[in-house]
């Protein structure tokens, strides 16, 4: 049974970049590879999923279009922009710091003196 | 990436359609997570259910992603429109670029229009619109005496009328008084030295709370200051304080010398304030309390303001009543007399400037209508050579639509370009008109460029771009993109495009020959009024005006030797002909009048004595301002009770008056032919001169006979 990890909302926008960064994706696709990617541990939802995608188009940070899937049908397919790609480096660079700051926090073994 | 289908694009080809695109990509989702599941064994529509569930609410989520799409398209459309109107400038400016002489052209005609229209609008607005500076100002009134028998519509008001009118009409909420402004020295603290000439008025302290005004800094004049015995109390205007007093907050509380009297400052009243029928920089409280009951000593000016709801026709009625009463019960002095009255913003400008004012808005309307034409020909000669170039547009996909509004962009950028122009025109002609108006238009000094003016430019630029834009541009876009380009260098537009311009040079010719008749009939007056015989030779003549404080040279005596030496050393200037003094020079200032009786010829009982214009000279006046002496001789220091007259005076004195010496031109009446003799005291007529200037039209300057006469010199008041 995978772990399901509940996760903010800027955090699912911050997998999409990453997740695009790779090829053109539908949102299909793009859920499929985060879920493998991190051995089903994170598991996106698809309510959360499509409006984030939105949302990132209206910033300009990802753009859509239609195309033919794998298995021959219509699909939305999304690519990282210029911006997009820009806002991926730092947004990346700062969930690293926080997450190795946060785990520097919950690995201490020296006790509060 | 996979290629988008064809039918899609061709879907497309209408538009965006949010609504729809969420559906497919959520249903595309749906579908594949169903195959997923279908692949692990599951029956259809176990797959569905699973999927569903996963999903979550389906509404919600479309929705949210339905308005996305949709903020997305109005995003992009903005885009579109802002992209494209960038473009179309650019290409605008470039075209302006290629084409110097024509842009030059088109953009200082346009600018001429607009400018005059600017600088006459900030005039409009500045003079006619711009609300005056008290509360609810068109309830505010000017009251005045009116004697219609003797023509005078605009007298002065005594202090017994006055105070009889306050009680009698209640269709008015306040009536205050207040006194002619005068002339004051007024000596700063601390400049000892350097007196200056003030304007000051005396105003009942009434009169702050009826025109709704309070003091800038300090207080206003209150009742308790007009109190006799109360410690002198003056409030400044703002300009003086601000011009002589450098905005220095300590001036409230400080003392200043007016008269060689001291007065304390006790308010500064705000920016563009003043009492309307008194220019003045500062007030000082007036009292009635020791005021003269005789109902014929006509010298107060009067505001009043009406009650809520009142009209003026009530006030009418009211004021009709009270004058009839005042006429039965004091007939010597009130017989004729009624009130007339005028409201107050009426009477600030005046109806005939505001008829001037209107006309001349017409007029540049006219120079705008004729530079848009202009334009608009210009632009459609232009569009014929650039008809192949239009045509190419079209030919590569550009709708009718896209076309004219690409033209219509460059004509609006042409616009904004002249409106730039013609704003400098404008600013360039108020500075003009400040200096040339600044006797001639009231409120001069609330002229200016603002924002109403600028927003106003902006308006007519954006109308008359799309004016001598819009017609141009349409025939531009309607014309036959095959035809066009197979004509091939030919540039004519064909007859059509020949019937409008000619259209539009019919228009600019009507309108041109209107203006022109105008200005022809405009400057036939000019020279006409330049050509009137004034009767005297003003040609280097300088006029230096003098005025003593009644302290300094408190009686007659002092204030002719006063003027003896100053005369003395004048003439010995080199270059100085000859010099005179009068008490009031001709179109300048004040008229003062005199009524006189004619000894052999009483007045008949219940006629008023006649009076005429009056000025007291001294000896040279008439050689100095070169009026004829057509008989007789000029006066001189040793005359006493000594008159000359003019010409037009001859109708009213005696025909078989033996011993006067009637002639032409200016006349010299001797003593003991004493035919003429003033009904008061000239002394007295001095003293009370308010009353008898507010008469002081052009009018009553040219019917009026004049009369000269030395009679040593009081204070011209």
């Amino acid at each position: 049974m995978p772990t399901e990890l509940p996760f903010k909302r800027g955090a699912i926008e911050l997998l999409i970049l990453k997740t695009v960064s790779w090829r053109a994706m539908h949102g299909y696709a793009i859920a499929q590879w985060i879920q493998d990617t991190t051995d089903d541990a994170l598991r996106v939802e698809e309510g959360s999923l499509y409006p984030a995608l939105h949302r990132l188009e209206n910033k300009g940070l990802i753009e859509s279009r239609w195309g033919t899937s794998e298995n021959n049908r219509q699909a939305k397919f999304y690519t990282l922009t210029t911006e997009g790609r820009r806002t991926l480096r730092a947004e990346s660079e700062s969930w690293m710091q926080y997450a190795a700051a946060i785990t520097k926090v919950i690995t201490a073994t020296r006790q509060p003196a | 990436m996979p290629s988008e289908s064809l039918w899609r694009r061709y879907r497309r080809f209408w538009g965006a359609d949010p609504a729809r695109d969420v559906d497919e990509e959520l249903a595309f989702h749906i579908q594949m997570r169903v195959d997923e599941l279908r692949r692990t064994g599951m029956s259809e529509s176990e797959a569905r259910e699973a999927t569903m569930k996963r999903f979550g609410d389906l509404t919600d989520v479309r929705e949210e992603c339905e308005t996305l799409s949709q903020e997305r398209v109005r995003i992009k459309r903005r885009a579109d429109q802002r992209d494209a109107l960038r473009q179309d400038l650019r290409f605008a400016l470039r075209t302006f670029a290629a084409n110097r002489g024509f842009t030059l052209i088109a953009a200082l005609t346009m600018a001429i229009g607009i400018g005059a229209n600017t600088a006459v609008f900030s005039v409009a607005y500045g003079v006619l619109l711009r609300p005056l500076p008290f509360r609810d100002a068109d309830a505010l009134v000017r009251l005045w005496s009116m004697n219609a028998s003797r023509n005078l519509e605009f007298f002065s008001v005594s202090p017994a009328d006055f105070k009889d009118w306050q009680r009698a009409v209640p269709a008015f909420s306040g009536m205050a008084a207040f006194d002619r402004q005068r002339d004051a020295t007024l000596v700063r603290p601390g400049a000892e030295s350097a007196p200056e000439a003030v304007e000051t008025a005396a105003v009942m302290p009434e009169i702050f709370p009826l025109l709704g005004t309070g003091a800038f800094r300090g207080r206003t004049l209150m009742a308790d200051d007009a109190q006799p015995g109360a410690p002198p109390a003056v409030v400044v205007s703002y300009d003086l304080w601000s011009a002589r007093f450098g905005e220095d907050a300590g001036l409230v509380g400080r003392q200043l010398t007016l008269d060689g009297k001291p007065v304390t400052v006790v308010g500064i009243m705000p920016r563009r304030f003043w009492v309307p029928g008194t220019p003045a920089q500062i007030w000082t409280p007036l009292s009635l309390a020791g005021a003269s009951d005789d109902h014929s000593n006509r010298y107060l000016r009067v505001l009043a303001r009406f009650a809520p709801g009142k009209t003026l026709a009530q006030a009418r009625a009211e004021a009709d009543a009270i004058s009839a009463r005042l006429a039965r019960d004091f007939p010597a002095t009130n017989a004729p007399w009624t009130i007339n009255m005028m409201a107050v913003p009426e009477m600030v400008v005046g109806r005939q400037f505001r008829r001037a004012v209107l006309v001349l808005v017409g007029v540049v309307a006219f120079v705008l209508l004729i530079a848009c034409a202009n334009t608009a020909n210009l632009q459609l000669a232009r569009a014929a050579a650039r008809q192949r170039e239009i045509a190419l547009r079209a030919a590569l996909g550009a709708t009718r639509g896209r076309i004219t509004r690409q033209l219509l962009t460059e004509s609006l950028a042409l616009a904004g370009i002249a409106a730039g122009g013609g704003l400098l025109l404008a600013v360039g002609g108020i500075k003009l008109l400040r200096k040339l108006g600044e006797t001639t238009v009231p409120r001069l000094d609330e002229v200016r460029i603002d924002a109403p003016a600028l927003a106003f430019t902006a308006l007519v630029a954006l109308g008359s771009g799309v004016l001598f834009g819009l017609l141009p541009a349409l025939r531009a876009s309607r014309s036959d993109a095959g035809e066009a380009l197979k004509e091939g260098g030919r540039t004519s537009t064909g007859a059509a495009g020949q019937g409008v311009r000619s259209a539009l040079v019919v228009a600019e010719v009507s309108l041109s020959l209107v203006l022109l008749v105008g200005a022809g009939l405009l400057m036939r007056s000019f020279v006409r009024l330049q050509a009137v015989e004034l009767g005297f030779d003003a040609r280097g003549v300088l006029v230096a005006p003098l005025r003593l404080s009644e302290a300094a040279y408190p009686d007659s005596a002092s204030v002719s030797r006063f003027y003896g030496t100053v005369i003395d050393h004048v003439r010995r200037l080199p270059g100085v002909a000859s010099v005179a003094a009068v008490n009031s020079a001709p179109f300048a200032g004040v008229n003062p009048g005199l009524v006189y009786t004619v000894p052999d010829r009483p007045t008949p009982p219940g006629e008023r004595p006649p009076d005429a214009d009056y000025r007291v000279v001294t000896p040279g006046y008439l050689r100095t301002m070169r009026i004829p002496l057509v008989r007789g001789r000029d006066v001189a220091t040793s005359d006493v009770n000594v008159l000359l007259v003019s010409r037009q005076f001859k109708p009213v004195l005696p025909q078989n008056c033996g011993a006067c010496q009637v002639f032409g031109g200016a006349y010299t009446i001797s003593p003991c032919e004493a035919t003429i003799e003033p009904a008061s005291s000239p002394s007295n007529v001095h003293r009370s001169s308010p009353s008898m200037t507010t008469q002081n039209s052009a009018k009553s300057e040219w019917k009026c006979p004049r009369l000269f006469g030395p009679t040593g010199w009081s204070d011209p008041a």
